[in-house]
């Protein structure tokens, strides 16, 4: 019950603070001026640089906004509040990774949803294979966009420094988003990448939060 | 409500290491019901500590704290759920305006939906702050920012409310706020232990005072208690009537060390340390009629809290 609480509220946080409503309206538009300067672009779909867009940006925003988060909320003693009620360590990290993580994949789906229709606006009905590209695109900027979450959640309870803890979260945000759009070229053909990205979201970020959540347990705040 | 035989709370040889620094030793003492608990010490003295603990926010300590009989180790949630704590270093997610954060921790606390408006506006109105609810709180002052904090844990009108260092920050009128706020909720029942630095404070609504020093707690009771084992000085004050003659003689009396003409109508006494006071008083009442004094006060100057504290904690 309370663990529902905590969600709508850090949902209410994020969804209404300036930094998402920058990123909502931010990704798609940066799809927009990304396509305009590319000299070269003149036939790739939008949907392609959307792809791009999310996969290499998606993390490291995550990663970023989530280790900054509970870094200054913990040196604020922001938790003390909410630990003294009938509340769980582990379901204040879990409410925050669940916000953060909504509100990145609902930046990155705006992200594709305008690529897709200024792509149909421009050259008309996507093709399947970019289709099937976009789809691959998009499942494994979902993954690492899961990944980079979790890694920001341990992140932010690791760093006591505001400074390090954003340095933290470029870096790992950032090293994860290349791995991430490596990986289509490092698969074997056999490998389905829907299914790898779909395998690494269920297994990686839920170790790295469980990780995390044991670490915040012991931790004296 | 909390179970009538038992103590609010009791801490049993309570003791909690910072690595190689001891933050609290062998700490026990004991919180009547419906008492207010004065918690007085020097900076670094453990009060803090005392608090994390009772309230659950430090768990590896050696000994035993019951709230209500429950083990604060063992019955943590049971134990939130009546528990109101003001911290002393404490942020709020600015973003939030007040309605939205009580609302928040409200609902945490178990408030319903429907009790929830009444119980905000309640407590927006008790500490003051009936205009803000609106407000972003990165929009508050520090002095409202702290109203708030004291708002946010009367909100589901707990048994027992733990307040470190709940006047700091404030102006007096709001001091005086706070005190009688304080004072009200121990009349409804509810057990208050607060941390001061303001003595005064500490002397006007505490019912109960304890002095901890370098982690080990020097001395639990009544104020009244406690100052009386100090007899500081062993002082008296006398006041005449304006225009009555005034005794000036006074080291005629073999137990009295010297005598302090404060104002033309007001003399102190300073008695020799080793005097039975009892003896010393009818000796010196018969001295002030004799010479036609015409009395108007006559009183045993008691050691203040704060001179008691600094005795305690070797601050003189």
């Amino acid at each position: 019950m309370n663990f529902n609480i905590l969600l709508l509220d850090e949902m209410s946080g994020f969804y209404k603070s300036k930094a998402m409503v920058a990123l909502w309206i931010g990704l798609p538009v940066m799809t927009v001026i990304l396509h305009a300067l590319q000299p070269n672009a003149e036939g790739v779909p939008f949907l392609f640089i959307a792809g791009l867009l999310v996969s290499s940006m998606g993390g490291i925003i995550a990663c970023v906004t989530l280790s900054t988060s509970i870094c200054s909320d913990m040196n604020n003693h922001v938790y003390d509040l909410f630990l003294i009620r009938p509340v769980r360590k582990s379901s204040l990290l879990l409410a925050k990774f669940l916000a953060v993580l909504t509100c990145v994949l609902i930046a990155a789906a705006l992200a594709f949803l305008a690529g897709y229709i200024l792509d149909y606006w421009t050259i008309g009905v996507s093709s399947d294979v970019v289709l099937q590209d976009t789809l691959n695109a998009l499942s494994l900027g979902i993954a690492g966009i899961s990944i980079a979450c979790a890694l920001g959640v341990l992140i932010g309870i690791t760093f006591r420094s505001l400074s390090l803890a954003a340095i933290g979260g470029i870096y790992a945000g950032g090293q994860l988003s290349a791995i991430i759009t490596l990986i289509p070229t490092l698969l074997p053909e056999w490998i389905n990448p829907e299914l790898f990205a779909l395998l690494i979201c269920i297994v990686v970020a839920p170790v790295i939060l469980a990780v995390s959540i044991i670490i915040f347990e012991r931790r004296q705040l | 409500m909390f179970t009538l035989s038992q103590p609010a709370v009791v801490f049993n040889s309570v003791s909690k290491a910072f690595g190689s620094t001891q933050a609290l030793e062998n700490v026990s003492f004991e919180i009547p019901q419906g008492s207010v608990f004065g918690y007085i010490g020097p900076n670094g003295a453990g009060k803090t500590t005392t608090i994390k603990i009772l309230v659950g926010l430090i768990q590896d300590f050696d000994g035993e704290v019951l709230v209500d009989g429950q083990n604060v180790s063992k019955e943590r949630l049971n134990i939130h759920r009546m528990l109101g704590y003001l911290p002393q270093e404490v942020g709020f997610q600015e973003w939030r305006t007040v309605r939205q954060m009580l609302i928040t921790f409200g609902r945490l606390s178990g408030l319903s939906r429907s009790e929830m408006d009444t119980r905000v506006n309640e407590v927006l109105e008790t500490v003051g702050l009936p205009d803000v609810e609106n407000r972003k709180i990165a929009h508050l002052s520090g002095g409202m920012k702290q109203k708030l904090h004291l708002a946010q844990c009367l909100l589901h009108q707990p048994e027992l409310l733990v307040l470190d260092e709940p006047m700091s920050g404030l102006d007096p009128a709001s001091r005086h706020q706070v005190r009688l706020i304080i004072r009200n909720l121990c009349q409804k029942g509810v057990t208050v232990l607060f941390s001061s630095h303001i003595l005064s404070d500490v002397q006007d609504i505490a019912t109960q005072v304890g002095i901890l020093n370098n982690g080990q707690l020097l001395v639990v009771g009544t104020p009244d208690q406690i100052q009386s084992h100090f007899q500081l000085g062993n002082d008296i004050e006398i006041v005449v009537a304006e225009g009555s003659p005034i005794c000036k003689n006074f080291a005629e009396l073999p137990t009295i060390e010297s005598a302090e003409e404060l104002s033309f109508n007001r003399i102190l006494l300073h008695l020799k340390p080793e005097v039975d006071i009892d003896r010393v008083i009818p000796n010196i009442l018969e001295k002030l009629i004799s010479e036609g004094c015409k009395l108007r006060s006559f009183n045993l100057v008691r050691p203040s809290l704060e001179e008691v504290y600094l005795k305690y904690v070797g601050g003189f």
